[in-house]
């Protein structure tokens, strides 16, 4: 199943997306001999990645002869920049934690916690519909 | 202002927190070994009490120095005193120095004139940036999901707000406005929305979210200071216990669902993208790192139901003494430590004592044969 294209890229993903960007498209070897030299990787490695990249939207592939050839369909640009926006969400967004009264604090709260508290709702605060 | 008066503010800043955490922490001793820890709103006003009370001290202190009464209090004074009646088996040179520790301390921050000095001086910076850095992205927060939010009522002081970006109800203010600020996805639970709303106007009523904020705008300055931060989590706790019950008082809401909606809200809560994690436990501000795994929520579901079985009301008129009461231990606790106004016949008789014991050594030294 195709996965969620806003998901971000890992490091690995990244590496091949670079290379596949600065040769506009190409194989799996291609992809390969690419990658800069400290960082050479087998090739089913490499396949695979490539293949969840398509799963994730970022590239499109098409047969060529014997082999599959990958088109970025994200541009390098579009990328940084949704990067710089996924950093600044995760820093600037949801609930803020100072300068606020919250309905329920910021705990870090574990199953087994969670369950104790609704063991104590259901056994020590009876339902009042008046 | 010069860098020994403003590093002399500081301490003495840090000192008055400090002792105001202890005077409330006994204080609320006090009500738990006489059976009236379930007055939290009394406890709740006596902590507001003993942080305004600090406000008060600037004020107040040179009218109280004057008095008579001061010298007898004075902590500076009571040392002289037993060491003059042969109470301390120190030297008078040793009693001047002790009671000169503050002001060498002071000295050596302001001058940097120590390794030492030197540290503690960058880690209170660092302490004080650190912070001031995590309440301008808190401001952020609040800004963002105000302006990306949907304006559901607009009154004269209060704007309801429905956002997508949060996860948890909160309120708060700004110059003007306060503003409840609701998830997005509460718009298919009435229920929920009904509650959250209801129990964040029940903190703006009570006043917690001006002392939240205010709280939070004076935090830079005794981020370091446990007294701040015990404090603080202790109002923070009672303002949501004195919610609580206010809230299923005056609403009549179903405890059993009021409380089932807290932990659903909790839970949904836990991983929410955007916390600020990075910035530790002590920065944030959100629990003591002493109190280790003690859940907040569990505290306020247990005294939902502890409500629910037998009801406690606090009663107005001891409230209003036990505040009076506050202020006066906090203002004559600030009367103990504060330096004297002027020299008393027994600190001049230490100092004679003292500058005879520095001339006897020196005899004895110039007598001694090489």
């Amino acid at each position: 199943m195709p996965r969620r294209r806003s998901e971000m890229l890992t490091d690995v993903e990244l590496e091949l997306m670079i290379a596949l960007w600065q040769i506009g498209s190409g194989s799996v070897r291609e992809v390969m001999a690419a990658l800069s030299g400290e960082s050479k990787r087998a090739y089913t490695s490499v396949a695979t990645i490539m293949k969840i990249l398509d799963d994730k939207g970022y590239v499109t592939s098409e047969r060529q002869d014997r082999s599959l050839i990958y088109t970025p369909t994200v541009k390098r640009s579009e990328y940084e920049g949704k990067s710089l926006k996924n950093l600044s969400d995760s820093l600037f967004g949801g609930t803020p934690t100072a300068l606020v009264a919250r309905l329920v604090d910021n705990e870090d709260l574990t199953d087994e916690m969670i369950q104790e508290i609704k063991a104590i709702i259901e056994t020590r605060i009876r339902k009042d519909d008046g | 202002m010069t860098v020994e008066q403003l590093v002399g503010g500081m301490v003495w800043v840090q000192g008055m927190v400090l002792m105001a955490a202890l005077v409330f922490a006994i204080f609320d001793g006090l009500f738990a070994l006489s059976g009236q820890r379930r007055n939290f709103l009394t406890r709740r006003r006596l902590g507001l009490t003993a942080i305004a009370a600090i406000a008060l001290v600037p004020l107040a202190l040179p009218a109280l120095l004057a008095t008579s009464y001061a010298t007898s209090i004075n902590a500076t004074e009571l040392v002289v005193s037993q060491y003059l009646k042969g109470n301390l088996s120190m030297s008078a040179g040793e009693v001047t120095s002790l009671l000169e520790i503050k002001s060498r301390w002071i000295d050596q921050l302001s001058q940097g004139s120590s390794w030492l000095a030197l540290g503690v001086l960058l880690v209170f910076a660092g302490a004080f940036v650190g912070r001031l850095v995590y309440l301008i992205v808190n401001v952020i927060r609040i800004r963002r999901a105000i302006q990306g939010g949907q304006v559901l009522r607009r009154g004269r002081r209060l704007r309801i707000v429905l956002s997508p970006s949060v996860s948890v109800p909160f309120s708060t203010r700004g110059l003007w406005h306060y503003y409840v600020v609701l998830p997005l996805s509460f718009c298919a639970d009435r229920d929920a929305m009904q509650m959250s709303l209801g129990h964040e106007l029940q903190h703006i009523r009570q006043g917690d979210v001006d002392a939240e904020v205010a709280l939070s705008l004076i935090s830079p300055l005794v981020v370091l200071n446990p007294g701040f931060w015990f404090l603080s989590s202790r109002l923070r706790k009672l303002g949501e216990l004195v919610c609580d019950r206010n809230y299923l008082r005056r609403r009549r809401f179903d405890p059993h669902g009021y409380s089932m909606r807290l932990l659903a809200v909790a839970r949904r809560s836990r991983h929410a993208v955007g916390q600020p994690a990075a910035f530790g436990v002590p920065l944030v501000g959100r629990a003591l790192p002493v109190l280790g795994r003690r859940s907040m929520l569990k505290d306020r579901i247990l005294e939902i139901a502890a409500d629910q079985s037998s009801p406690s009301r606090d009663t107005r008129a001891l409230s209003m003494a036990m505040s009076l009461v506050m202020i006066a231990a906090v203002l004559a606790t600030a009367t103990a430590v504060a330096q004297p106004k002027d020299w008393s016949h027994e600190r001049i008789m230490l100092s004679s004592v003292a500058n005879l014991e520095r001339l006897n050594q020196l005899n004895t030294m110039a007598q001694r044969s090489w």
